[in-house]
């Protein structure tokens, strides 16, 4: 094979070499066209894909829920819940018909298993967002961010949060 | 006649005895083999989509391949798949070995390189998706374009005060300000971290996402860079970097093992005045 | 055959050579460097910019300093929360109400801007979203203090509903 491609090579060359053009026989007639630059399309991404009717891939219904996710969006969970009773206790205040604490003394009548739930729909979320709140400043601070202080961290704070909650149910 | 067509009439005969020589040993080993293999069958549920009929919507088809006549990767399944089944199953690959990034997907839930993500063996269908949250062009192949132009817009290159002095030798770094960017520079562009943040999901479009924000870090960072200012300038606004709330799934599913979340910590940090980057160890230009 | 094919290469090497002939008119001294000349003398101009808009990013302002302030708000609420719950004074249950008040608007904030999106919900929705959200935050803000002044206030409410009576 590298035999053939010697002679090949033999009889080309010295074609060349014989040719008073030398070399230049060997180049293709090829002219390039200077253009001006074209000025990037003002189409944005998002517009020029869905005119392409191109599908956007499965993200929510296929991602395998991970700790690190599941505690993150509950972190965000427990903020807007513990948000609703913030804004609930001060617009309550406010257009409630009743005082505050008149429903409290109603809740106490309406049994222990009453109070407990309400007790434990307080505290749970109140210590969850505290003590993963508390995970959160850590990361900000640059400390304790890889996947094996995450997971650590992470089962850590569920035990604490739940014990606090449990404590604080029964109390 | 030449000399070469002489020694190939030559050894014709004996390419032929060679030949079935081989054939007869194999054919033996075959025999047995075929007694001591059994087909071990595995599904492969994988994301369909053909943009020549875009009015019918993505599907999933399932493939059965025999993993005892296949290689352990899930790209060596999705080639046996293209080879010998379904030659329209299209899907981006190169290197096959985990650094060109071209064959990033989602695999049984999760973002990684199919080159290097081992098939699951214990018999359950493997589920195969393009990356999430992002258009499709066909089948399993995302369209990276903003990913590219987000990457673009951090300006990934060494800046000095004065870049149009010419230089005839290296800027200095010292081992320890080399040191800075290890586990940074590692980073092949698969999209990986990007496309598994949900904050990338709802603000792509803003958001620069994990990958390129690591890589804006590692030019802030490099101590022969004097551009540090305006890098951090260009990303002060709520959407660039802000939109990042320590989700953490970038981490957790670099390919490379690589820590963007931590790199775009370390950009908050330098945002928001809490930290300062370092006075580089040696004087760059000696 | 690939002998062949060579072979067959190098006659129509003949011919363009021929063709050569009657297209450049070189110097058989140096071709090389007089195209090489030509072409610098018209340089082809480089395309910069890619196909598509890098994209536009909006600087509306510092959102660094914001970002120091909301974890300095944090960890004073890590504070805040033990002691105005058990403190029972109106002057910490003001100061408890306040900072939970802008706590919880920041964190309602980054909800809005994740969620509400205008590729969703069109450019007015989000703004009328956020507009909202200051209006809740001040209303509250508002009742909290007034019921801190004119009822028995948050730590008392809290202590109140653990009370075993």
């Amino acid at each position: 094979m590298s035999l053939i491609f010697r002679l090949a090579g033999q009889r080309c060359n010295s074609q060349f070499l014989k040719n008073s053009n030398g070399l230049i026989s060997c180049i293709r007639p090829v002219t390039l066209k200077a253009t001006n630059v074209s000025p990037p399309s003002k189409e944005g991404h998002d517009e020029r894909n869905m005119k392409l009717k191109r599908p956007q891939s499965p993200h929510l219904t296929i991602y395998a829920p991970q700790l690190t996710s599941l505690l993150s969006i509950s972190h965000r969970a427990t903020g807007i819940v513990l948000s609703g009773y913030a804004i609930g206790l001060g617009l309550g205040a406010i257009v409630l018909p009743e005082s505050i604490p008149h429903y409290i003394d109603c809740l106490h009548e309406m049994g222990p298993a009453a109070v407990s739930f309400v007790k434990f729909s307080l505290s749970f979320p109140m210590a969850y967002h505290f003590w993963n709140g508390i995970r959160h400043l850590i990361w900000d601070t640059g400390k304790m961010l890889t996947i094996p202080q995450v997971y650590t961290t992470g089962y850590i704070m569920l035990a604490v949060t739940f014990a606090t909650a449990g404590f604080l149910t029964v109390m | 006649m030449s000399r070469e067509a002489q020694l190939f009439k030559l050894c014709r005969g004996s390419f032929g005895q060679v030949r079935s020589i081989h054939r007869a040993s194999t054919s033996q080993a075959a025999a047995v083999q075929a007694k001591e293999k059994p087909v071990k069958n595995k599904v492969f549920s994988i994301y369909r989509w053909n943009p020549d009929k875009s009015d019918q919507k993505p599907y999933m088809q399932e493939y059965n391949v025999d993993l005892n006549a296949c290689g352990p990767m899930v790209l060596d399944a999705l080639i046996k798949i293209k080879n010998e089944i379904d030659p329209t199953l299209t899907f981006r690959r190169s290197c096959r070995e985990g650094i060109c990034g071209s064959c990033a997907m989602n695999i049984g839930g999760v973002n990684t390189l199919a080159c290097i993500s081992k098939i699951d063996t214990s018999g359950k269908s493997t589920k195969i998706y393009p990356l999430p949250h992002m258009y499709v062009v066909k089948d399993l192949v995302p369209d990276m374009n903003n990913f590219y132009n987000q990457y673009k817009s951090i300006e990934p290159w060494l800046q000095r005060k004065d870049d149009t002095v010419k230089k005839n030798t290296e800027y200095l770094q010292s081992v320890e300000d080399r040191q800075k960017l290890d586990g940074l520079y590692e980073c092949i562009l698969c999209a990986c971290c990007s496309t598994s943040c949900p904050s990338y999901w709802w603000n792509g479009d803003k958001y620069l996402g994990p990958a390129v924000l690591m890589q804006a870090y590692r030019w802030i960072i490099d101590s022969r860079d004097e551009a540090t200012t305006k890098r951090l300038d260009k990303m002060r606004d709520p959407f660039s970097a802000f939109r990042c709330h320590t989700i953490m799934n970038c981490t957790r599913t670099c390919p490379k093992g690589l820590n963007p979340g931590r790199a775009i910590a370390e950009i908050k940090k330098l945002l928001g005045g809490v930290a300062k980057k370092e006075e580089p160890h040696l004087k760059a230009v000696a | 055959m690939a002998l062949a094919l060579v072979l067959k290469k190098s006659l129509s090497v003949q011919a363009t050579q021929n063709f050569f002939k009657t297209a450049i008119k070189v110097d058989s001294k140096r071709p090389f460097t007089q195209i090489l000349s030509a072409i610098k003398k018209e340089p082809i101009k480089v395309c910069r910019e890619s196909k598509f808009n890098t994209p536009k990013r909006l600087m509306s302002g510092d959102h660094g300093k914001l970002w120091t302030v909301e974890r300095g708000v944090s960890v004073a609420l890590l504070g805040m929360v033990p002691i105005a719950l058990l403190a029972h004074n109106t002057l910490l249950d003001d100061v408890l109400a306040a900072s939970v008040v802008i706590h919880f608007h920041w964190g309602l904030e980054a909800n809005v801007i994740d969620y509400v999106r205008p590729i969703i919900f069109g450019h007015a929705v989000p703004k009328v979203a956020l507009g909202l959200l200051y209006l809740v935050s001040i209303s509250t803000l508002g009742g909290l203090i007034y019921y801190n002044h004119s009822s028995i206030g948050i730590s008392n409410t809290v202590r109140k509903i653990w009370k075993k009576e």
